[in-house]
């Protein structure tokens, strides 16, 4: 799709916010230097590939809750069309879980497509 | 972000805050108790309104003047600001709620805990230790998993983790030489043998369970040292990525939480005394909040079990830097491309050196010069005393004769306690500190519970409280509440979730193991108190 419009992409990857009261400021900063390192590891490959294709793709990590992170990032990057997938999870799971792009539906401030 | 500091809730905090001191502190002036201070009453927290008002009277102050602040000039990011200003409406909030639980959840939770014992045949306050310490800790999840914390709360919740050290700091200057000997020498046997055990057990598990070695290497250090801060602490070593440290972190709250919440009651129903339960905690909890946190809810009213669990506690984390050390040798035999001997034994010793030891150490080198003490009174064991001759401390003339004619029956073979009891008899109290541990000691040589009593009384009647150590101790329990209810708002279902996969099991197997044999060896082997 990406192909056809000639746009760029966006690819977020929400990291849990898991730096806590047991943690100083430097162990929160290395533990978010490792996780950013490895989101950024994992989507190299895809990276590599797009731009075989001539796709722009900038890839982007942030911590947080997920659905509150793609919505915000959502606002901040100005996105034209927000892709989220969804894992279709039903009953108790859903209510434990809560879905992610349910809430994104809900709360984005742009269009969302929703990849099942 | 501008936008959020300059909105007013900061100053609405504050307001809150000073509005509640100043109505208690009218109303408390009235003859019959009205309003507030007639449902202190009720609850029976009458003695401290006058800390309420006089809590609340200065943290509204300052509270409302920083808000005031807030509002009329934006806070830049200099460091007073980030520090001061920008937390200062959570503060406040996390002040509030400690209002709520110590003066309100508590003693209500105390009354329904008497109203319902004969209907459950055991008091559910006393067993389940519903007191402001757990209540806050509760209230805290509660409101960290529904309301959530909002924007403006954030920077405040953060200082939870300042608050607990400062209260572990203060603590420094509660204990006596003797005390601290005793507790350091019984921790690094019980520490070195735990932690040890417990990062080796975790090793040999991992490689059973097959699990990833960086994954292994993670729970090692978090299941044997000090939790979470253990386990990010030895990450880089072990080469962690992203995954096995969400995992971790999610399972070593989940096992501490567990703990904090178990612990307690176990203790209860065993019957377990100050110096064994806080060997345990500090053993067999993971993280070092929660070991305060479970010392606390055993026992909130003296800081006995605190004391014990926080020298453990220490001790544990200055264990840190050589298990670190260890995994990366470990790990480095296992990766055969792997570049060795990156890590210097020097530079894990300084970087991962907690400061807050330091000032524990600076506070009780303070403390043993006396310095927080008025003069003529000593610390000694874990009580004051003033040895100064005052009528006041003399034992009563009964029971100083029954002493004396014990001293005659010869059943004392101490040379020492008898000359020790002679002098008491002489003095008719006592007058030095070494004369105390005598008098106690003539216990052993009388079964005759009179007696005991009657030595017992002649201690306690030499005992002092000071007065800055009093107003330290009661500051201290604030600092510990505020930050307790902070370490609450940290466990989110949200965390707890990332618990999963091989690093749940190695953690349930290894933290259960661990919290079970720790159990046994407190329970079994450790005698006597402090």
């Amino acid at each position: 799709m990406a192909t056809a419009l000639k746009a760029s992409l966006v690819v977020l990857t929400v990291v849990p916010d898991l730096c806590m009261m047991e943690l100083s400021d430097d162990d929160c900063k290395n533990m978010y230097k490792i996780m950013t390192e490895d989101s950024e590891k994992r989507l190299s490959r895809l990276k590599e590939e797009l731009s075989k294709k001539g796709v722009q793709m900038e890839t982007v990590v942030h911590f947080g809750r997920a659905a509150d992170t793609i919505v915000k990032t959502c606002a901040e990057t100005k996105a034209d069309l927000l892709v989220v997938g969804s894992h279709g999870r039903h009953g108790a799971k859903k209510f434990l879980l809560g879905s992610v792009s349910s809430k994104v539906v809900e709360h984005a401030p742009c269009d969302v497509l929703v990849v099942k | 972000m501008n936008e959020e500091r300059k909105s007013p809730v900061t100053l609405i905090i504050g307001l809150i805050l000073l509005a509640y001191a100043l109505i208690l502190r009218s109303q408390n002036e009235s003859l019959t108790p009205t309003g507030l201070v007639a449902v202190a009453e009720y609850l029976k927290t009458g003695k401290t309104i006058g800390t309420q008002i006089s809590v609340g009277l200065w943290s509204g102050i300052i509270i409302s003047l920083v808000g005031i602040w807030n509002l009329a000039v934006p806070a830049m990011t200099s460091k007073f600001d980030k520090l001061v200003r920008a937390p200062m409406a959570g503060i406040g909030m996390i002040m509030i709620l400690a209002y709520v639980t110590r003066y309100y959840m508590e003693p209500i939770f105390k009354i329904w805990g008497k109203q319902a014992q004969p209907m459950l045949g055991f008091d559910m306050a006393s067993v389940f230790g519903l007191n402001y310490i757990l209540l806050g800790i509760l209230l805290g999840i509660v409101w960290v998993n529904t309301i959530g914390i909002p924007g403006w709360m954030q920077a405040g919740v953060k200082t939870a983790r300042l608050a607990m050290k400062v209260g572990v700091i203060t603590l420094g200057a509660m204990y006596s030489i003797t005390e601290l000997k005793y507790l350091g020498g019984l921790s690094i046997v019980m520490v070195a043998t735990f932690v040890m055990g417990t990062s080796l057990f975790v090793l040999w598990l991992g490689k059973l369970a097959q699990a990833e070695r960086p994954l292994i290497g993670v729970l090692s250090a978090g299941l044997g040292v000090c939790g979470v801060s253990a386990a990010v602490a030895a990450a880089p070593v072990v080469k962690a990525r992203g995954v096995d440290m969400a995992y971790s972190i999610g399972m070593l709250l989940l096992v501490g939480v567990v703990g904090l919440f178990v612990f307690p009651p176990v203790a209860k129903m065993v019957g377990m005394n100050e110096l064994q339960f806080g060997a345990w905690a500090g053993t067999g909890i993971l993280n070092s909040a929660q070991v305060a946190a479970a010392a606390l809810i055993f026992d909130p009213n003296t800081i006995e079990t605190l004391k014990v669990a926080e020298i453990f506690n220490i001790t544990r984390i200055l264990f840190l830097p050589f298990i670190v050390i260890v995994l990366a040798v470990w790990f480095a035999k296992g990766e055969e491309e792997a570049e060795k001997g990156k890590v210097s034994i020097g530079k894990v010793l300084i970087d991962k050196f907690p400061l807050f030891v330091l000032g524990f150490l600076i506070m009780f080198a303070f403390s043993s010069t006396g310095i927080f003490t008025p003069k003529g009174m000593e610390l000694h064991g874990k009580h004051f005393y003033k040895f100064k001759i005052d009528e006041k401390k003399e034992v009563r003339t009964r029971d100083l004769k029954k002493i004396s004619a014990f001293l005659e029956t010869g059943a004392v073979t101490d040379p020492k306690v008898k000359a020790a009891l002679g002098k008491l008899v002489a003095d008719r109290q006592i007058t030095s500190a070494e004369q105390t541990d005598l008098v106690l000691k003539a216990q052993d040589f009388t079964k005759e519970k009179d007696l005991k009593a009657a030595f017992k009384e002649a201690d306690k009647l030499v005992q002092a409280k000071p007065a800055t150590m009093e107003m330290m101790r009661e500051y201290m329990m604030w600092f510990f509440a505020f930050g307790l209810i902070g370490l609450g708002m940290q466990i989110t279902w949200q965390t707890l979730r990332q618990a999963g996969g091989k690093a749940a099991m190695i953690g349930v197997v290894a933290g259960i193991t661990k919290a079970t044999l720790s159990f046994f060896v407190c329970w079994l082997l450790i005698k006597g108190s402090i």
